[in-house]
């Protein structure tokens, strides 16, 4: 076989990969369950690899015996998050699961920090109720965009009376990817072409 | 590439051949033998080719600026297959131009197409935001990068494969959901390692060295202090680890393959300077020894039985494996290095010692078997294809003087004493080089 052939086979597999990466997002984006997360805070930055907003939604930290299903989870494990939309538009955390229930619209996630962290009075009565929290990692935690809008966004965020939310589609295996941004109600996709 | 360093050498290669062809001591057929040989091998860099790598790392950097600029005047889609049609020109170039004979315009190109298939890599994560896939994503990259420098036998490629799978497995180390200890890369370095062994690639060969040390020392570390081992164990069983692979390598180089004694080289390296190194908190510890008149205030090593048991085993491994490798100095060689790794497996049994005096006199010892080892080396460096093994006794054996120079310097007297010393000891060192160096031919003589 010719270098030429030999090349052109790896190109091909190389193309393949790249196609079935952009399709397979592309579909999932298009197709997954539409929810609008709250997110407490973007930072713009600037990094070797162009510019993106560190994003740290509002579900990042959850506190188990605040919500319905299970208590107990390890750091690094899968954890399944059960979403309802609430009456501001956005979609908050009701439960907390090892697995994926069937019937509910969950995003997953990985444990990334675990804690208990009930206070106790020297009496030994408890200082606050106790909070089993989990710090959760959905793979969201960056949003790139061109330099003008990451400014951009800096400027809103600074400012108290603006909403800033994130859209993100659902996959059937609860796996998040984000769709846009929402800016005082008003969404922006982002699009391929 | 390499087609200038390799006639330069060939230049100075047909001096000398017909000089000694004159001289009678080499055939017609012997000298045209040699010189198509020399003529198979895959030389250094050339100008040419330098310029032409450096050319596609600039374009490479380019094509990674723009998709880092998220240009939003262009879609995303468009830039995927722009990047996607200069990937394919890239690597259908560099096939045409290893076909038509032109290899140095064919790894630069090679070299071009495995950096756009990561690029392309970024750009689909950028648009999709997928900040968890990136780890991933330099493994795959990686692997092509391996894929494409094996089917044009290029090195240039080969190396950024390299670099490439170290990136991974230190992103992965760092990375908060990936597991810290990735034993998993020995598998992914094996595989590198065998590849940049077929193409000859020293510069891979010596990446795959240093990569290996601080993901070894990370991996060992890690699970030795889960285990609950103490720090003097840890740092025990590295030491003999390092020297395992230096001994196992350095056998692997004569039985089958030259460029693995790159990898006995950082391994022995690393074995010879944490062997000084290891000794230098042992001022420290004889001070507080003075102080509370005990020498630390640990009263045993955890996991003592499998300690002794696997460090036993190191030991014997690496006096054995020193012993195959030496062929002709076998039992100066396996004693020396069997010294050493007897020194460095009893080390952590110091915090048994709860005399002061007893505890300087321990660290003269160990101090006297790092000597031995440094000498041992020194020894097996003479030899002409061991100059390296040399050097580094060498080294260690100026590391550990400046070591023991620092301790004991409290007064002029003192240091005068320590220079008279250890003048006398290089005296009669190289004295005793000398006669040996002599007695060899004989000994050689005898033994054919």
């Amino acid at each position: 076989m010719t270098h030429t052939k030999r090349l052109a086979v790896i190109a091909a597999l190389m193309t393949a990969f790249l196609v079935f990466m952009l399709g397979s997002n592309t579909l999932h984006r298009s197709t997954g369950r539409e929810v609008v997360l709250d997110v407490t805070r973007f930072y713009p930055r600037d990094p070797f690899l162009g510019h993106y907003s560190r994003i740290r939604l509002d579900i990042t930290r959850v506190n188990a015996l605040e919500l319905e299903g299970e208590d107990v989870f390890e750091q690094g494990q899968s954890i399944f998050v059960g979403l309802e939309a609430g009456d501001d538009g956005a979609w908050h955390p009701v439960s907390l699961h090892a697995s994926r229930p069937e019937d509910a619209v969950t995003i997953m996630g990985m444990v990334d920090y675990a804690w208990n962290d009930q206070r106790l009075t020297r009496t030994g009565e408890a200082e606050r109720p106790e909070r089993r929290s989990y710090r959760i990692d959905y793979g969201l935690n960056r949003y790139f965009a061109d330099r003008a809008t990451a400014q951009e966004l800096d400027v809103i965020l600074r400012d108290d009376t603006r909403t800033p939310r994130l859209i993100i589609a659902l996959g059937e295996n609860g796996r998040a990817l984000i769709k846009g941004i929402e800016i005082d109600g008003e969404p922006h996709y982002e699009r391929l072409w | 590439m390499g087609r200038g360093k390799t006639m330069s050498y060939q230049s100075r290669l047909r001096r000398d051949l017909d000089r000694w062809q004159s001289q009678g001591w080499l055939s017609a057929d012997g000298k045209s033998a040699i010189l198509e040989d020399v003529g198979r091998q895959p030389g250094g860099w050339t100008p040419v080719g330098a310029l032409a790598i450096l050319g596609s790392v600039l374009i490479a950097l380019s094509a990674i600026s723009f998709v880092g600029a998220n240009w939003d005047a262009i879609p995303k889609l468009v830039v995927f297959l722009l990047l996607l049609a200069l990937l394919w020109v890239s690597l259908l170039g560099a096939g045409r131009a290893f076909d038509r004979g032109a290899p140095v315009l064919g790894h630069a190109l090679a070299l071009l197409g495995a950096a756009l298939f990561g690029i392309t890599i970024m750009l689909t994560a950028q648009t999709f935001n997928l900040s968890a896939f990136r780890n991933t994503a330099v493994l795959i990259w990686s692997f092509a990068a391996l894929g494409t420098a094996i089917a044009v036998s290029s090195r240039p490629v080969m190396i950024l494969a390299t670099v490439l799978s170290a990136m991974w497995v230190w992103l992965e180390i760092v990375s908060p959901a990936a597991p810290n200890i990735m034993w998993s890369y020995a598998l992914v370095w094996a595989l590198m390692l065998a590849a940049a062994s077929r193409l000859q690639s020293s510069v891979s060969v010596n990446l795959l060295g240093i990569a290996l040390v601080p993901w070894l020392i990370n991996a060992l570390g890690r699970s030795l202090d889960e285990a609950g081992y103490l720090d003097h164990q840890m740092a025990a069983l590295t030491i003999l680890s390092f020297g395992l692979l230096a001994s196992a390598f350095a056998l692997l180089r004569q039985r089958q393959d030259p460029t693995t004694g790159v990898i006995a080289a950082w391994c022995a390296t690393t074995a010879v300077l944490g062997g000084a190194l290891i000794q230098w908190p042992l001022g420290e510890y004889e001070a507080f020894a003075r102080e509370l008149g005990r020498a630390t205030d640990v009263s045993g090593l955890p996991n003592l039985t499998i300690y002794i048991l696997l460090s036993a085993l190191l030991v014997v491994t690496i006096t054995a494996l020193g012993w195959v490798a030496a062929a002709a100095q076998r039992m100066r060689v396996a004693a020396g290095i069997g010294v050493a790794a007897v020194t460095a497996a009893v080390f952590p049994f110091i915090v048994y010692v709860d005399d002061p005096t007893v505890f300087l006199a321990v660290r003269i010892l160990i101090g006297s078997a790092y000597y031995i080892f440094c000498v041992s080396l020194i020894l097996i460096g003479t030899r002409a294809h061991a100059r390296a093994t040399g050097t580094l006794g060498i080294t260690g054996f100026i590391l550990h003087t400046g070591y023991v120079y620092w301790e004991t310097f409290s007064g002029l007297l003192t240091t005068s004493l320590f220079f008279l010393t250890g003048g006398f000891v290089l005296f009669g060192l190289s004295w005793a080089l000398l006669k040996w160096r002599k007695r060899l031919p004989a000994a050689e003589e005898n033994s054919a």
